[in-house]
């Protein structure tokens, strides 16, 4: 049972991701209120009805939010990127945790800036990992059977009738347009790719190749502070997932390989796959309402103090991935289709 | 300073360009502060350490885990003047509780400081110093904009002689940003902004009133200028030459610092500031950073800090920087 009497906020509610936030977090935290707000107050309505939350009016421009002077909130999740910071500050000036899931690799600093200028403010959770944590923590957990690591690779397939609302798009051609290279670590070191070196080939769940290209969410800067491995690249293939081939609706995929030295001793390569057969949004909805439930220390511990987190600097992937299989993600090891 | 609870300065690549002037200038402000110059040619190590004295040398290679450093080191402050982009330093001043200065990232590059900082946060401090002219043009900017009631926009525009050439490391930092960054950060009308040109061109004029043709760079500078609560900030770079190689003094280097609002006098407009330094822009920098490392000790007007993520205006009280840069002769005048 929640005690927390403030309800979660959450900018940009009202598009495809964020609605299935608002459901995740109520299913998870019946007694948690939540506000959906939105640009559009009608379409905030509507969908707040559905779950039997609030709505209300939100508009990113104003340092207010444009929300009423007396309103007051739990956590702010935003949904879509947020140019003006003013999100940012306005958690920071109400003392509460935010959650972001929109920014490149590049673009970190413009966050950490905010925080580094208020460090005693607010929790301010940097979840803009692939799908908030859908292919890093089931990475961080195959990793635990690694003594060292030579390679991570991840590859992501996004389904290009799974992305999501307008916030999803406008994230997608910001950082492959702005950020015009994406990060990497070869050999122990940061590369920022482009051009032909950015091109890769993703091996679908059915076997099938597609074209792909390194793509910079946080997952590298994650995966390179908390493990040891000397290579990590992301692929994003913006293409057919394997369902859709099979005349099934759309699905996500990820595929994780890791190679390196067990454990025992021995040098192995493990490769596993993830698929959500609902697509994307559920798994980045989940991811958002597991931050947010730890954040508020409704799980996992006491509720954070001011600080600068990553989702895998707060969760544990044991419990991510157990939840993640409770709403449907199927889990494979090894090329099962050969 | 040479309290013993202050362990050394180690600089890595201390005998660059920036790096002995910045060692020279800590010497200059502190003259019994251990200082170690670490590098791989331990010819140039040894002439820079005789020279400043209370400075000893030490071998580098990032390629180890322990950068072939002794153990005994112990310093309190690790400052980058070379490149690593692994993530070996930064794990290494941690483990030190050393705190951890990274000089060349520019304004896209900083994640994995930050999520070095985030993976230890109690560690020791790290500082995002990756500004132009070891954030001497931010800071200044800064205080100039204390000054003001209401602060719209913050406009600061560099003039680098091309007698002044950019050191090897400095000219690597430029080349690499321009070659892979995106299109550089800006703060318009309230707005994060990744913009090209020809939004990136800007003219100002430089001290001597001659017009100069610049353009944004990508470096962290607008992290800095974002603390005041102007809605648009901006740092631009223009080649060309100084007031004072016309006058045939030799190259310097000039800082020209607009910022439009409302005075706390009343007096509502756009007002410009001017600092030079007459020898160059390395000078300058080393200028900021020992005023930045000076922070670090709590000796640049606020607490000395524990860890935390750290931009300059984090640790230097902006009008301890004007009076260091005025003992260094150097005055940002209102003109």
């Amino acid at each position: 049972m929640s005690s927390i009497q403030h309800p979660v906020l959450i900018i940009g509610g009202s598009g495809v991701v964020g609605a299935q936030a608002a459901a995740m977090i109520r299913r998870l935290h019946p007694s948690l209120p939540v506000t959906i707000a939105g640009r559009d107050l009608s379409k905030a309505q509507a969908v707040a009805e559905k779950l039997g939350v609030a709505a209300l009016a939100a508009d990113l421009s104003k340092p207010d939010l444009g929300l009423p002077e007396t309103a007051r909130f739990s956590a702010v999740i935003v949904f879509v990127k947020d140019d003006w910071s003013n999100a940012q500050r306005f958690a920071q000036r109400h003392g509460i945790p935010h959650l972001s899931v929109s920014s490149g690799a590049f673009e970190i600093g413009i966050e950490a800036a905010r925080f580094i200028h208020a460090p005693q403010a607010a929790p301010i959770v940097l979840a803009s990992q692939w799908l908030a944590g859908a292919a890093l923590f089931p990475a961080l957990d195959y990793a635990k059977a690694f003594r060292s690591i030579d390679k991570i690779h991840v590859g992501v397939l996004l389904d290009q009738e799974d992305m999501g609302g307008q916030a999803a798009l406008a994230d997608y051609e910001r950082i492959t347009q702005a950020g015009s290279a994406a990060l990497t670590l070869k050999d122990g070191r940061f590369a920022w790719i482009a051009g032909e070196e950015a091109k890769a080939r993703y091996r679908s769940v059915d076997g099938v190749e597609l074209p792909a290209s390194a793509y910079g969410p946080l997952d590298v800067l994650s995966l390179a502070t908390a493990t040891d491995a000397r290579n990590i690249r992301f692929d994003l293939a913006f293409d057919i997932s394997a369902s859709r081939r099979a005349g099934e609706p759309f699905s996500t995929e990820s595929v994780i390989a890791i190679e390196g030295v067990l454990h025992s001793g021995a040098r192995a390569t493990r490769t596993y796959e993830v698929v959500h057969p609902q697509g994307q949004a559920p798994l980045t909805a989940l991811g958002v309402a597991l931050a947010t439930e730890r954040a508020l220390g409704l799980a996992g511990g006491e509720a954070l103090k001011a600080g600068l987190y990553f989702p895998d600097s707060i969760i544990d992937p044991a419990y991510y991935i157990a939840r993640m299989k409770e709403f449907g993600a199927v889990f494979t090891e090894g090329n099962a289709n050969g | 300073m040479a309290d013993p609870v202050f362990g050394p300065v180690l600089i890595l690549g201390g005998y660059g360009s920036v790096g002995s002037r910045t060692a020279r200038a800590l010497r200059q402000l502190h003259p019994e502060l251990p200082l170690v110059i670490a590098g791989r040619d331990a010819a140039k190590a040894e002439t820079l350490a005789t020279e400043l004295s209370h400075a000893t040398t030490a071998p580098l290679d990032l390629n180890r885990d322990d950068l072939g450093l002794p153990a005994e080191l112990k310093p309190s402050v690790v400052l980058m003047a070379v490149r690593d982009l692994s993530l070996r330093t930064q794990r290494w001043a941690a483990a030190q509780g050393a705190a951890y200065v990274a000089l060349s990232d520019g304004v896209f590059e900083v994640g994995p400081a930050i999520a070095g900082f985030i993976r230890q946060p109690k560690a020791a401090p790290v500082v995002l110093l990756g500004h132009s002219m070891g954030s001497v043009p931010a800071l200044a900017a800064l205080h100039a904009a204390s000054d003001f009631e209401r602060v719209d926009a913050i406009e600061v525009g560099l003039v680098f002689d091309p007698a002044d050439p950019l050191g090897l490391a400095s000219q690597k930092d430029m080349d690499r940003i321009g070659a892979i960054g995106p299109a550089p950060l800006v703060k318009s009308a309230g707005l994060w902004r990744w913009i090209s040109a020809p939004q990136t061109q800007r003219s100002y004029t430089g001290i001597d009133g001659r017009m100069h043709h610049g353009a944004t760079v990508g470096l962290v500078d607008v992290f800095s200028l974002s603390a005041s609560e102007a809605g648009s900030v901006r740092v631009d770079f223009a080649e060309g030459q100084t007031a004072s190689t016309r006058r045939g003094e030799g190259p310097s280097h000039e800082v020209i610092i607009e910022i439009a609002g409302l005075r706390k006098d009343g007096r509502e407009g756009r007002f410009r500031w001017e600092l030079v330094d007459p020898n160059g822009y390395a000078a300058l920098s080393a200028k900021g950073i020992a005023v930045v490392i000076e922070g670090l000790f709590g000796l640049a007007g606020k607490p000395r800090p524990a860890g935390g993520l750290h931009l300059p205006e984090t640790l230097v009280d902006t009008r301890h920087l004007m009076r260091r840069l005025a003992e260094f002769g150097i005055i940002m005048r209102e003109v």
